[in-house]
Formats: C-alpha cells, sequence, structure tokens
C-alpha cells in the first residue's frame, strides 16, 4: 500500500460505501477510488472519484460528456456564474478536452470526518448535477445563454 | 433579524486570530469576521471574511481589483484554469461587477475544526494569491491570455 495517503481515511470511505451497497474499485497504488452513479437529469450519470491524502481528500464528479470546442466559452461563463455562490464545492473544467466536473475536497487534519462531514462531501456532485445540470446540458449545446441558463437553474 | 451561527465556531477562530497577533473585527449580528493582508504580489492586499453559520464556515478572500466588463470572460477563463490547479478551495468571479474572490468552505458538523483546519482555511487565500495574483493582474490588464498566464504559474 502506497504511504501517500491515509488509509484511515481510505476506510472510513469504504465503509461507507459498503455500508450503503455502492460498487466501487480501489486503486491501492494510487490511492484512487472510482464509482459510477445514475442521475434521474439529461446527463444520466457520473463517475465519483475520490483521491486522497495523508490529510485530505478529494470527491470529483465527472461528467461523462465532453464540451465540444465550440461551446467551451460559453460553458466557462455557465460555471463561473453557478459556482458564485455556492456554499459547498465548485464546478470546474479541462479547457484541454472539455471535461466537466464538480470538486469537493475535505481537510481533515488526522483527524476522522464525522459520518455528516463525509456524507456532505459525496453527495455534492448529485445535488450539483441535479440542480444544475440540465441547464448545462442546454449551454453544451447551444441551445440556451450561459446567463439564461443558470438563472433559470437558481429559480427552480 | 441576527443570523443564527455557531458562537464556538466564532471563538475557536477568533482565538486562533489572537494567537497569531491577526488584527480582526467580528460583526456579531451577521456572524462575521473581517481582517484585511496584505501580499507580496501586485496585488498588495486582500479582504478576508469568515461567515460562520451552524454547522460550517466559509472563508472569503476578497481582491481589491476586479475585473472590468472587456476582460470578465478572460478572467473567467483564467480562474477556471486557476482552480484546475488548486487543492482546497476556488476562485470566484461575479459575472455582473467583476468582482473576484477565492472561497473555501469548512464543514464542521459533528466535528469541530482542529487548529490546523482553521489554520489552512485562513491561510490560503495567501497561498494562492502569491501563486496566481500576478498572473491574474496580467489577464486582467490584457498583457496576456489566461492560457499563457496560467502557463507562466507553473512555470
Amino acid at each position: 500500500m502506497s504511504d501517500q495517503y491515509s488509509a484511515s481515511l481510505v476506510s472510513l470511505v469504504t465503509r461507507y460505501f459498503d455500508d450503503h451497497n455502492y460498487r466501487y474499485e480501489f486503486d491501492r497504488e494510487k490511492g484512487v477510488l472510482t464509482a459510477q452513479f445514475n442521475i434521474e437529469n439529461k446527463f444520466k450519470g457520473y463517475t465519483q472519484i475520490i483521491t486522497f491524502d495523508k490529510l485530505t481528500y478529494t470527491v470529483f464528479s465527472f461528467l461523462k460528456e465532453k464540451t465540444e470546442e465550440r461551446w467551451r466559452s460559453e460553458v466557462v461563463e455557465f460555471l463561473t456564474r453557478a459556482n458564485y455562490g455556492l456554499k459547498f464545492g465548485c464546478f470546474g473544467m479541462d479547457l484541454s478536452d472539455g471535461e466537466i466536473y464538480i470538486k469537493a475536497s475535505v481537510d481533515c487534519d488526522n483527524r476522522i470526518p464525522s459520518t455528516a462531514v463525509l456524507q456532505t462531501s459525496l453527495d455534492i456532485g448529485d445535488k450539483l448535477l441535479l440542480d444544475y445540470g440540465n441547464a448545462l446540458w442546454s449551454v453544451m449545446r447551444g441551445l440556451a445563454s450561459p446567463e439564461d441558463a443558470c438563472s433559470a437553474a437558481e429559480k427552480r | 433579524m441576527a443570523k443564527n451561527f455557531s458562537p464556538q465556531l466564532m471563538k475557536s477562530i477568533s482565538g486562533y486570530m489572537d494567537s497569531h497577533s491577526i488584527h480582526y473585527t467580528t460583526d456579531s449580528e451577521k456572524g462575521l469576521l473581517r481582517a484585511a493582508f496584505r501580499l507580496d504580489c501586485k496585488l498588495k492586499e486582500y479582504k478576508l471574511i469568515v461567515d460562520l453559520y451552524n454547522c460550517y464556515y466559509i472563508v472569503y478572500c476578497t481582491l481589491n481589483i476586479s475585473a472590468d466588463e472587456g476582460c470578465r470572460h478572460q478572467a473567467a477563463e483564467f480562474l477556471i484554469r486557476a482552480n484546475r490547479k488548486m487543492g482546497l478551495g476556488n476562485f470566484e468571479l461575479d459575472m455582473r461587477d467583476g468582482e473576484i474572490r477565492i472561497k473555501y468552505t469548512v464543514d464542521c458538523e459533528d466535528c469541530p475544526p482542529s487548529e490546523g483546519v482553521i489554520s489552512s482555511s485562513l491561510t490560503l487565500g495567501d497561498a494562492y494569491l502569491e501563486r496566481f495574483g500576478d498572473a491574474l493582474l496580467s489577464v486582467l490588464f490584457g498583457f496576456a491570455t489566461p492560457e499563457a498566464a496560467i502557463a507562466a504559474c507553473s512555470k
């Protein structure tokens, strides 16, 4: 096992997944947990990847669909508008290939996070994709302006 | 109406600031702590606001400079690129008025923050602004593209 991450944090997260009957894979060398989740919106599902450090863990929720190059500027604006004022987590995009993700990091500082903290961090991707997913989907196809789409998502 | 927030969180964070001789003000109606910090980069300084709630607190580091309308999209692209390189927290840009800030939320539900967690939350703005600040300015003034400015940060 790698000594680059906290075994206690991994154990906490995998136990949570086991308790909820979530299927996952864990790469012991890299300290990376991967799982697939379905979601009831236009995107249908996402890939959750959790990376572990010695004192922190980060939950990424990656969309399976990437942004075409011609719509990336609009998607940047949409994600910027969506990020402003979020309490937990943030949207991000890899501008080299259009991949979109949601990220939430937790600093544990050698302590084990509570179940409530763990659950919030694991649920952020789902929550933000339910809140903003369909609006984002429209912007990724040029069907709505970033401003209108974000505003509509936040009024729901 | 007064905001509902945890007095214990206020005490922990103000205690940390006291022990590090950080000058700050508190607003006990709104559950806010405010401070100002100097930076070793062209941005010179930023304002820190800790927004307290019952089970979490949010640290905002707000710049004294905002993105003009003419460069707001370039600023947004730069910040999306910068966010990919950040561990804790992220940059935010208000597209309405160009305000730029770093945001970091500490979830404390059933888990009071350690001194290390408080320390990280209050100092990450400093680290990120010293890393990305000059490059951000070069984008805001139209001296570099977002892509080139981020590449310069990595070097």
